[in-house]
């Protein structure tokens, strides 16, 4: 390709090229005009090693950062990092000289902190003996977000470091730091007279008023005006503290403005700090909230101003008032007087907070909303005692349904939980920051686990009486042929493999075809599962009491120890003994089975087979030598009473799963299920009695066979009835474990709001089974 | 798992700010469910305990089997950071 530049083509290049460089030199300009600039210094007390660092960053116009306290969930928070040499060392963390502006944000569900223009960080530092202050220099780095102002403010990653020089001794360290505002001027509101303006069907009552601050005559363009409201609470009611949302556990107090174009309005201060009780901040005096209004220098003498807007209040003794808008306008007079008053007037229900959602309110000028506070709790002796542990319980109260509701506003699902393992620990002491990444369990691990907690899985007491019953069986079996004792053992761990695929096929169908979550023993959290296994060792308690027996081709299931013939015993034997140990937990079980649970099925499968071998292994190893066999008793009549005996230990079982069932479909549920039991002996017991070889085969098969079918129908029908009671717990619901340690019912946002009230929370996520 | 009834243990839980909450998946719904994810665990139990500064500091995620040893060794590192904040 042949290229050609003629003199016109040439001017054509330099211009873009010029436009080019004029642009980016512009981008540049703004650009670094909209960076943080830090700077830093440290000064020491007199004759001490000690002293204060101090970060000063500065944020661009409409602008903001976010403090070095913002919790996650939200924007990125600032981060000051000093790199620790031997010459000094920090010793506390950097506080800010003024305290960040603090509002909830409703996207980000929790609340932001955010500094604008100069702000100041400060630590302590106690440099090294025997190190010249003068010549140390300490690099800072200071990391965070940048934003502009408004819904629409581009945020942009904040990043700036400073070499901190030394800056002299100052001996007014230990005073605390300079007010960032200095000192006050004097603020002086001229004296009005005002009506007070009350609410229909409310305690409270309203006044305000707009005037100068420093004592003028008259307004004037470019005037610095104050803007007060003042909330009086009557008869012993307390009114809530101003917040710029409605987003608390209590109704807090909603001022919204329309100013006109020019003017600016920003604040408020309170009169007082609020108190806190009941988990809310409130007033039971009067209070006064000062707002800034700032006059247009431009601002003409003689055309009428009005500032309009409303205010929400509730108030509250044992019970409170409907939150009740209440409007108020007032005309500014510029170049006339220096004070006007506000007049109120009832407006309509909800105009206060639609305004407030259109970002008609005070710009603040500081966090004016209540200052974070540790719940107060009552002391308890330092001698504790079980009673006073008991006492402490019933302090605990559960959530009402406003507070529940209120909660789950600060709930994030998305926001992982930074966390440290136990046996980490020591590894991340207090202040590393690390965290543990979740443990990571070998295959090898888990097949070690698999087999010897399956191994440990008999000595659980849910697997206690099925190891009983295959006790007597090996006792049957004293007499036997090795060969056929071996067998045995064989037919119970084929039994107990195969009913093992068969449970973890089904598992596994669940999770890879449908996509469900699953936990192992899960199934245990099926009211239909539980009913089920309740049944089988119910009606399996009733035969080993000798209410009925079974026919031979289930001989020994139960531990029917006369009868000496089948295989099918020990293999259902085996059967029974994976659906009991299945939703059984013990040493080494919970992460083998977590881990065999996200494995492909092949190798899931694999490790379900060696938990089901595990689990066997005890009885095959007894199988493969008789020796040890024969060294359990002799068969004989204490047999009879040994089933008997196991019969009330499978009783027991059943009883510990009714608890289970119980939760889960409540009292209901437990009364049907216990009417289905009764049902289900009845219909064993005409079996036991009418089913027997000896009895009239007419008579056999009507009362022995078709009865009883029948009337264990309708108890099946029952127990499945019973099944259906699920009780969902409802969102609103919070209760109070009885005992020594109060546990509060899980709901969104309750873990959240304990750490918010500066409390240690235990969380233990359990289940029945 | 629910914790022992070790006196020992009551009495001194009893003197700190800690609030027990129970995440019971007895029966399993889709928030609860949610909820054990968020920890990093599908199995259960699962304890977390979490320092009153977090997530300044991290939570700990103790064993599934739990003695009182350990126990009062995570209330150590509880009680350290409650004081550091004070």
């Amino acid at each position: 390709m042949n290229v050609s530049l003629d003199s016109k083509s040439l001017r054509l290049h330099a211009k873009l090229l010029a436009v080019v460089f004029l642009t980016v030199a512009a981008l540049s300009t703004f650009a670094d005009a909209q960076k943080v600039t830090v700077t830093s210094d440290f000064k020491l007390k007199p004759d001490s090693q000690q002293g204060m660092i101090y970060v000063r960053a500065q944020v661009p116009a409409e602008n903001h950062i976010y403090s070095l306290t913002q919790k996650p969930g939200g924007p990125t928070k600032s981060k000051i990092q000093v790199a620790a040499t031997d010459q000094f060392k920090l010793i506390g963390d950097f506080k800010p000289q003024k305290a960040p502006h603090i509002a909830f944000n409703k996207d980000f569900k929790i609340d932001v902190e955010e500094h604008e223009d100069l702000v100041v960080w400060q630590a302590p530092i106690e440099v090294a003996a025997g190190v010249d202050a003068a010549t140390l220099k300490i690099p800072v780095e200071f990391k965070g977000l940048m934003c502009g102002n408004g819904p629409a403010g581009v945020c942009r990653p904040a990043k700036a470091s400073a070499i901190a020089n030394f800056k002299g001794f100052d001996a007014q360290l230990d005073k605390g730091p300079a007010s960032a505002a200095g000192k006050k001027a004097k603020f002086e509101f001229p004296k009005i007279d005002l009506v007070p303006y009350q609410p229909d069907e409310t305690h409270v009552t309203l006044t305000g008023a707009i005037g100068t601050t420093d004592g003028s005559k008259t307004i004037k363009p470019g005037d610095k005006l104050a803007l007060q409201i003042t909330a009086t609470p009557l008869d012993g009611y307390h009114v809530y503290s101003y917040e710029t949302t409605k987003e608390r556990m209590y109704k807090p107090t909603l001022v919204a403005f329309n100013v006109p174009a020019g003017w600016k309005i920003s604040g408020p201060t309170a009169s007082a700090e609020p108190d806190f009780h009941d988990e809310a901040y409130s007033y039971e005096q009067p209070v006064t909230w000062t707002f800034t209004v700032q006059v247009p220098a431009d601002a003409k003498p003689d055309k009428a101003i009005a500032i309009t807007g409303g205010v929400q209040t509730q108030v509250c003794k044992e019970a409170c008032d409907m939150p009740t808008d209440s409007s108020f306008t007032v005309t500014v007079p510029v170049g006339t007087r220096n004070v006007a008053p506000l007049k109120f007037d009832s407006a309509k229900m909800g105009s206060v907070e639609k305004e407030i959602k259109e970002g008609h309110f005070a710009v603040p000028l500081n966090k004016v909303g209540p200052k974070k506070k540790v719940m107060p709790e009552k002391k308890t002796e330092s001698k504790a005692t079980k009673e006073s542990a008991a006492l402490i319980n019933k302090e605990v109260i559960p959530d009402t349904p406003a507070q529940i509701a209120a909660m789950a506003r600060l709930y994030n699902v998305e926001e992982e939980i930074s966390y440290v393992d136990y046996e980490d620990m020591d590894k991340y002491p207090i202040g590393s920051g690390g965290t543990s990444t979740g443990k990571q369990t070998s295959f090898l691990y888990a097949m070690f686990g698999a087999f010897v907690g399956g191994m440990l899985l008999n000595l659980m007491p849910c697997v206690f009486p099925v190891l009983g019953i295959k006790v007597m069986g090996f006792v049957q079996q004293g007499g036997e042929k090795a060969s056929k004792v071996r067998m045995h053992g064989f037919a119970f761990a084929a039994g107990l493999v195969i009913s093992m695929w068969v449970l973890a096929g089904g598992l596994l169908i669940l999770k890879n075809a449908f996509g469900q979550n699953i936990i192992w023993g899960e199934q245990m959290a099926n009211p239909y599962f539980v009913g089920g296994i309740i049944v089988l060792l119910f009606v399996l308690g009733l035969n080993m009491a000798g209410v009925f027996e079974f026919g031979t081709s289930m001989s020994s299931v139960g531990g029917n120890v006369s009868q000496k013939k089948g295989y099918s015993g020990s293999f259902f034997s085996g059967v029974l003994t994976t659906l009991i140990a299945t939703p059984c937990s013990g040493p080494f079980l919970g992460t083998a089975m977590t881990y065999a649970l996200s494995q492909t099925a092949a190798l899931s499968m694999l490790l379900f087979t060696v938990f089901g071998l595990g689990i066997a292994s005890p009885y095959v190893l007894l199988a493969f030598f008789p020796p040890l066999i024969k060294r359990l008793p002799k068969p004989g009549p204490w047999m009879d009473t040994f089933k008997v005996t196991m019969a009330f230990a499978l009783f027991a079982t059943v009883a510990w799963f009714m608890g289970v069932f119980g939760t889960q479909t409540g009292i209901d549920g437990m009364t049907w299920m216990l009417m289905g039991l009764v049902i289900v002996a009845l219909a064993a017991y005409f079996y036991g009695v009418w089913g027997e070889p000896h009895i009239a085969s007419s008579k056999r098969w009507a009362f022995g066979y078709l009865m009883p079918f029948i009337i264990a129908g309708f108890g099946f029908w029952l127990v499945y009835g019973a099944a259906s009671q699920i009780v969902i717990a409802a969102d609103s619901k919070s209760e109070v474990s009885d005992g020594p340690i109060p546990w509060v019912t899980w709901n969104p946002g309750k873990v959240k709001h304990s750490l918010n009230r500066e409390r240690i929370v235990w969380a233990d996520y359990t289940a029945d089974w | 798992m629910r914790v022992a009834s070790n006196s020992e243990l009551v009495e001194r839980m009893s003197q700190m700010n800690i609030d027990f909450v129970a995440v019971d998946l007895t029966i399993k719904t889709d928030p609860l469910w949610a909820e054990l994810l968020r920890t990093g665990s599908d199995n259960l139990p699962t304890n977390l305990i979490y320092p009153p500064n977090y997530p300044d500091e991290p939570a700990i995620k103790l064993d599934p089997l739990i003695s009182p040893a350990q126990i009062h060794k995570v209330l150590d590192r509880m009680e350290e950071i409650q004081k550091m904040a004070n």
